[in-house]
């Protein structure tokens, strides 16, 4: 749902609960409006949005039309909540035409009922403030027989008459006057979506096979079924209505768009391009390779842009060249709807297939965001920071949406011990031709805030798929698991300096060592160092091994530890402690302890025997474990994200945080601090990100760090504190609490507001205030009335601002003040 | 939004091995300079002193040369032939052996002096009427060809090795002997005094030992065998380890160990005539008549780096901080090599200027800078697009395809038709682009496969694009002789491809059990 304001100076969309109001100008987020349900059923849940419009008598002031029947009204230049009221009808979608607001739902109480039917009302509003009953409803037309999946209708201007698609194929005319004089006009290819001219009676819809057609004249044409015979030839001579056909898709149209003047059509799909039809000519325009499908535009009212809303949850302001003017994305949901839906509710599937990771240097989060890019989002700003392209392939949109293309996407990455260099692994596998799969080393240039492609590796584990990617700690060295059943290590050497500039030294990766285990796959790598020996522990199915990294870095097999059965595959090494390995399996938590023993000292000549005892200390039985992380503050201690099922329902999951903790040389202690219920919707990848305002404490606390998690659902979400540190049971769907930041978020609006004269003086005014700088022109100049009005304009909502007139007086003499009082001293001196 | 992604073309990767840092410091060398003299160049002295002189001695001749300029600044010509034409310390003797048994001693600097003064006018008369050069001292006590003539370390005093097995010692200011020792059984080829002590000297001789003296005692304190006939020697400056090399190895002893080996290299395949340290003794190199210099890393002894020269090699010096090689070769070619100059600013700046005046260029950002108040548009340059490209970009496959088979981009960079062909197959559209070809097209799509399957890299793609082939064209084999022709020659390239793998893999069991036989055989 995407909305412009009539100044298009603000940009509102809604996405689930909470409305976004962006600034057009500085791509900004303004506000994030939500709103609580306080009633006891609800349990204080925010409640999703359905519909918005703006309110027709004020400017400045939007209605947000609920999913439980409630309407807010917000003042968006302040955020404020201004009202919010409960209507009788179950609202599906709201049409705004002029001064009056159209809704198509259906009556709440009626549900029992017969006709609990969809029907078009109109609602009346009442503006002035203080009326309780601000909005009545009128019943227009009942019984609408409206495709409820599309829910696409249009108004005419004159209020006359309303179009909706009826069925797959059927357009329906359905005047106001008359209930009778219902038109259905059948097409040939099924209809997607619906515009409606402003000033024409014209009505383009769009469909699946890309076409859109035009319909002209349907008023006046008879109704194709009835009463064909028994009227006369009047009506027969134009029974059909005139169409026309714009052709340049080939893929469904998902969004038609009229421009106010109904000059422009601008249509979209799934082709990630935006059409521009000049809507006489037929000619058209594009703009080519937006990034995402399109999924709905709106154009401006002042005809200075159109927004355009993607699947990924990006928004573009185009403007009337076809330019991308402003660009407002945060957490990009990778959902191109090009998926297996069974896939999509899998368990086990997820769009972020690299996880969640954390990037300490620009302090965001890094996961997959459009096919084939890293996206770097920043969640103390929401916002997505840049998209990085590692396969660097243009996304081609499929031929048939049923039959996607195989993208080459992102499957591993990790960063180095200090974020120098980012490790990528990209694979395509159509499962017809050979797969390729590319590893890609990229260097961090911290001056610039950029990658550069370093390395690329084709085929890094022969044909065969990369599990996981690991770097070395405090060492260029990087493990890769392939699934042909090796592990090898990647080093970073010097290169030889091409001839050209010999001063510059070259850095590349190359492939060091390789090794294998029992002919069995290799899923994860961890690091130690026991008594200053390099060792890496590396798991093959059930059996975590042992191996020692020599100076010259090849690799000697040390131990096996075997403790779980066949069928308990290992996902996880963590290690905690430097002495303790931390194995996960599928249903049960090892931790294994190393000592470091030396046997035999007394031959000086033979060198020192030495052994490294392993042992499995502690074990314990989970269910299955989504994640390990270490905490950032602290080694010893370790979380572990567990997933149930609920008995009670089949599509919710509880979500346990359990923590380890290893102190010297005692047990293990393992205890659940947290846990949430979640819709189940794939699977769910989780981060551990540091809390930068809280003080980091040597104790390690749950307080210290963030956690961020996501589904596919395609947005971020944060683990409340309060609720880590309770223990309690309770409901966290809000990504953010909306009353610690509406008003950070109301200083940003400060910040990000274009330049204007007045924003200028009051930011010459504030700085001088803070900075207790006394310029002497301005203390010359200084004049408290003058200022005191300036607070008055600057503190006062506009709402509760008195008339201008009576204030703009007064102010502009306070700024004569001055002068006139010099002149008046001159004056008495001479 | 995102302009339009290019095809990647796949650089292709050069095998080879990694040059170490060492390595690339050894090859960082000029185009050597080569003067031809008269007869092989039998030892070369280089001056440790700033203007670097040069000295070689080939045949009767010694000749000075100027390190900069590879000109000789000063010759001298004899009756007989001359031997071991080196330097003192300072730079301002030097001293020459000769057939007859004598050696004697020359200035440098004084003469030159009076050289740059007469140089212009008179040179031609000088050299034939008035030798010039007269030696300054002339020891005669030798008994065979003095071979090894040596400035000791204090500057006063001589050390001469000869053909009669005799070290003599001769003070400079006296021309007579202080110390004389019959200290080998056969010729005496090579000796060196040490760096740091006044009173060690070194020799190797023919009967193939090494002996170092003490002048102090007068007699050998050391003697090691090097097993053949000692070519030359070089003595560490902290007098405790000793290179020797004869026949085609090189030795390195232990002093202070009474002479134990610490290692040989036989890296040379034939007799291996000189040695010298590098700029710090870091480096050891070495020459051979098998016209190689083999550098060796002074830490491990490893073989670092090897140049090449165009015939057998007598001498070798190199210059301090190791600016360049100065070779002397068995034919009389002697090969000055420079290091080279690395680009510095001015340098570049310098060669930019030469350029000379280009009426197109934008004014660079050294001449005009922005002030903070300018309003920066960059200058956006559309990039150009390869005519495959275009296609691609216009979603024409099979165009797409055909200009990537095109005679030029096939033959100069099949590389990027794999990569075309590739995109294809990721947009799903290959199958397309391939059907129904003419029989021409189809059959330079073939023998391009033909010609590429068996490069590694273009592998995995020509195999699915052939398997494609042979879904599309299954129903045309046997009704057209000539698409027949084609399959049935894409079936050959590929039974012999598999043939030749198959005796590749064969070759490779077969090595790897004279491997594995040979590491057990170890242990």
């Amino acid at each position: 749902m995407l909305l412009l304001s009539h100044d298009s100076k603000y940009l509102f969309s809604a996405s689930g609960s909470v409305l976004n109001v962006y600034s057009a100008t500085s791509g900004e987020i303004v506000y994030r409006l939500s709103y609580t349900d306080n009633s006891e059923e609800s349990n204080n849940n925010e409640v999703k949005i359905v519909s918005l419009c703006l309110n027709p008598y004020n400017k400045y002031q939007l209605f947000t039309f609920h999913l439980n029947s409630v309407i807010c009204l917000w003042d968006y230049e302040d955020g404020l909540l201004l009202k919010s009221f409960e209507l009788k009808i179950k609202i599906k979608k709201i049409y705004n035409v002029k001064n009056s607001i159209y809704a198509i739902g259906e009556l709440k109480k009626s549900s029992k009922n017969e006709n609990d039917s969809i029907s078009l009302y109109k609602l009346q509003i009442d503006n002035s403030i203080k009326n309780k009953n601000l909005i009545e409803h009128e019943l227009i037309v009942s019984n609408l027989s409206i495709n409820l999946d599309k829910l696409q209708f249009a108004i005419d201007q004159n209020e006359k008459y309303v179009a909706y698609i009826e069925g797959r194929r059927k357009l329906v005319i359905n005047q106001f006057k008359s209930n009778n004089s219902v038109k259905k006009f059948q097409s040939k290819i099924e209809l997607t979506c619906l515009a409606l001219h402003p000033n024409e009676d014209c009505i383009a819809t769009g469909t699946t096979s890309g076409k859109i057609i035009i319909w002209y004249n349907y008023i006046n044409c008879a109704h194709i079924n009835s009463e064909e015979d028994s009227n006369g030839k009047k009506r027969n001579l134009n029974s059909k209505p005139t169409e026309s056909v714009l052709h340049w898709h080939s893929l469904p149209v998902v969004s038609l768009s009229f421009t106010t003047e109904g000059s422009i059509l601008y249509s979209g799909g799934h082709e990630c391009v935006l059409v521009k039809w000049l809507f006489k000519t037929g000619q058209k325009d594009f703009k080519p390779r937006l990034g995402a499908p399109i999924s709905s535009i709106t154009s401006s009212l002042d005809n200075t842009f159109c927004a355009v809303k993607h699947l990924d949850n990006t928004i573009h302001l185009i403007g009337a060249n076809m330019k991308v003017v402003q660009t407002f994305s945060s957490f990009l949901c990778p959902n191109f709807k090009t998926t297996n839906k069974d896939l999509v509710n899998n368990m086990d599937f997820t769009f972020y297939p690299i996880g969640l990771n954390y990037f300490k240097k620009l302090n965001c989060i890094v996961t997959n965001g459009r096919p084939g890019h890293l996206q770097f989002y920043s969640y103390s700003s929401d916002k997505l920071l840049f998209n990085l392209d590692i396969v660097n392939e243009n996304y081609i949109s499929p031929e048939n949406l049923n039959k996607p293309n195989a993208h080459t996407e992102i499957e591993c990455l990790a960063f180095n011990h200090d974020s120098t260099w980012l490790v990528t692994v990209e694979r395509r596998n159509d499962s017809v031709t050979t797969p390729e799969i590319k590893l890609k080393f990229w260097c961090y240039d911290s001056t610039n805030n950029k990658f550069s492609l370093n390395t690329l590796v084709r085929h890094p584990h022969s044909y065969d798929k990369i599990t996981k990617l690991k770097f070395k700690p405090n060492e260029n060295t990087l493990f890769t698991c392939g699934e042909d059943g090796c592990f090898k290590s990647w080093t970073l050497v010097k290169n030889r300096p091409s001839s050209i500039d010999q001063n510059q030294i070259k850095y590349n990766w190359v492939y060091s060592t390789c090794n294998g285990y029992r002919d069995m796959y290799p899923s994860d790598i961890e690091f130690f160092e026991i008594n200053n020996k390099d060792y890496v522990a590396v798991s093959f199915e059930h059996i975590a091994t042992l191996w020692k990294i020599d100076y010259d870095k090849s690799l000697s097999f040390v131990d096996d530890l075997i403790h779980c059965a066949k069928d308990d595959p290992i996902k996880y090494l963590k290690k905690i402690d430097n002495s303790n390995l931390l194995v996960v399996h599928n249903e049960c938590l090892n931790v294994w302890c190393f000592k470091h023993n030396v046997l035999d000292e007394n031959d000086l000549l033979s060198g020192v025997e030495e052994s490294l005892e392993t042992r499995c200390i502690w074990s314990q039985e989970v269910k299955d474990v989504l994640k390990v992380e270490t905490s950032p503050s602290n080694d010893s201690n370790v979380l572990i994200f567990v997933r149930e099922h609920l008995k009670s329902d089949e599509s919710l999951i509880k979500i346990k945080i359990g923590s380890i903790e290893i102190s010297n040389n005692s047990e293990p202690s393992f205890k659940y601090c947290h846990e949430f219920v979640q819709d189940l919707n794939g699977l769910v990848n989780f981060v551990v990100v540091p809390n930068d305002s809280i003080k980091r404490n040597e104790e390690f606390s749950l307080e210290n760090v963030h956690i961020l998690y996501a589904d596919n659902f395609g947005i971020i979400k944060k683990v409340k504190k309060s609720s880590l540190s309770n223990e309690n049971l309770l409901q966290n769907n809000a990504d953010v609490d909306l009353n610690e930041t509406m008003w950070e978020n109301r200083k940003i609006l400060a910040k990000n507001l274009p330049e204007s004269n007045l924003a200028r003086i009051i930011d010459t005014n504030k700085s001088n205030r803070i900075n207790g700088e006394k310029d002497q022109f301005i203390e010359e100049n200084r004049n408290g009335f003058f200022e005191s009005n300036l607070n008055r304009i600057e503190t006062t909502p506009a709402y509760l601002m008195p008339k201008i007139g009576t204030f703009c007086y007064d102010t502009l003499r306070s700024m004569l003040f001055k002068l006139d009082e010099k002149k008046y001293e001159m004056q008495n001196g001479l | 939004m995102s302009s339009f992604k290019q095809i990647q073309v796949l650089k292709q990767s050069k095998p080879g091995q990694v040059l170490s840092d060492s390595a690339l410091y050894w090859k960082d060398y000029e185009f050597p300079t080569v003067i031809n003299e008269y007869g092989g160049i039998n030892h070369i002295d280089v001056s440790e002193v700033k203007p670097n002189f040069v000295v070689a001695t080939h045949a009767s001749r010694v000749h000075i040369y100027d390190s900069h300029k590879k000109t000789a600044i000063k010759s001298f010509s004899f009756s007989e032939n001359a031997y071991s034409g080196s330097f003192r310390r300072d730079g301002k003797l030097m001293c020459v052996g000769f057939e007859s048994n004598h050696a004697k001693v020359y200035p440098i600097m004084e003469d030159q002096q009076k050289d740059f003064d007469f140089e212009n006018e008179t040179e031609s008369t000088n050299s034939a009427t008035k030798p010039k050069k007269r030696p300054l001292r002339k020891f005669d006590d030798h008994l065979g060809p003095v071979h090894v003539c040596k400035f000791m370390r204090n500057l006063y005093h001589v050390m001469t090795c000869s053909d009669d097995a005799h070290v003599r010692i001769f003070d400079l200011a006296t021309s007579n002997t202080i110390m004389k020792l019959k200290a080998h059984k056969d010729y005496i080829r090579s000796g060196c005094t040490s760096v740091t002590s006044d009173d060690l000297i070194l020799t190797g001789s023919y009967d193939h030992t090494v002996k170092m003296t003490d002048t102090r005692i007068n007699s050998v304190v050391m003697t090691v065998d090097h097993g053949e006939p000692v070519e030359n020697i070089l003595m560490f400056p902290s007098s405790n380890m000793v290179v020797s090399c004869g026949g085609n190895s090189i030795k390195i002893w232990d002093v202070l160990k009474g002479g134990n080996l610490i290692h040989t290299m036989i890296n040379h395949h034939k007799t291996v005539t000189s040695l010298a340290f590098s700029h710090n003794y870091k480096y050891l190199l070495s020459a051979g008549l098998d016209r190689h210099i083999k550098v060796f890393d002074l830490a491990n002894y490893d073989l670092v780096s090897t140049l090449d020269y165009p015939s057998a090699i007598l001498s070798l010096g190199v210059l301090p901080e190791d600016k360049s090689l100065v070779v002397g070769m068995s034919d009389g070619l002697l090969s000055f090599k420079d290091r080279k100059k690395h680009d510095t600013e001015a340098f570049r700046e310098s060669n930019r200027a030469k350029k000379g005046y280009n009426p197109y260029k934008y004014a660079s950002s050294s001449v005009f800078t922005s002030s903070a108040t300018d309003h920066i548009i960059t200058h956006e340059t559309k990039p150009h697009l390869r005519s495959f490209d275009k296609q691609l970009k216009k979603f024409n496959s099979t165009k797409a395809l055909d200009e990537a088979l095109s005679l030029k981009t096939r033959v100069n960079t099949p590389q990027a038709t794999i990569g075309v062909m590739q995109e294809l197959i990721r947009r799903g559209t290959i199958k397309a682009a391939l059907a129904g070809k003419s029989e021409k097209s189809l059959g330079i799509l073939i023998k391009f496969i033909q010609r590429n399957i068996s490069n590694p890299n273009f592998t995995a793609t020509l195999t699915d694009i052939s398997n494609i082939l042979l879904d599309l064209y299954i129903n045309d084999i046997g009704k057209y002789a000539a698409i027949d022709d084609l399959f049935v020659r894409l079936k050959k390239t590929i039974d012999m491809e598999i043939q030749y793998q198959t005796n590749l893999f064969q070759i490779i069991g077969t090595l790897e059990t004279i491997f594995v036989a040979q590491n057990n055989v170890t242990k």
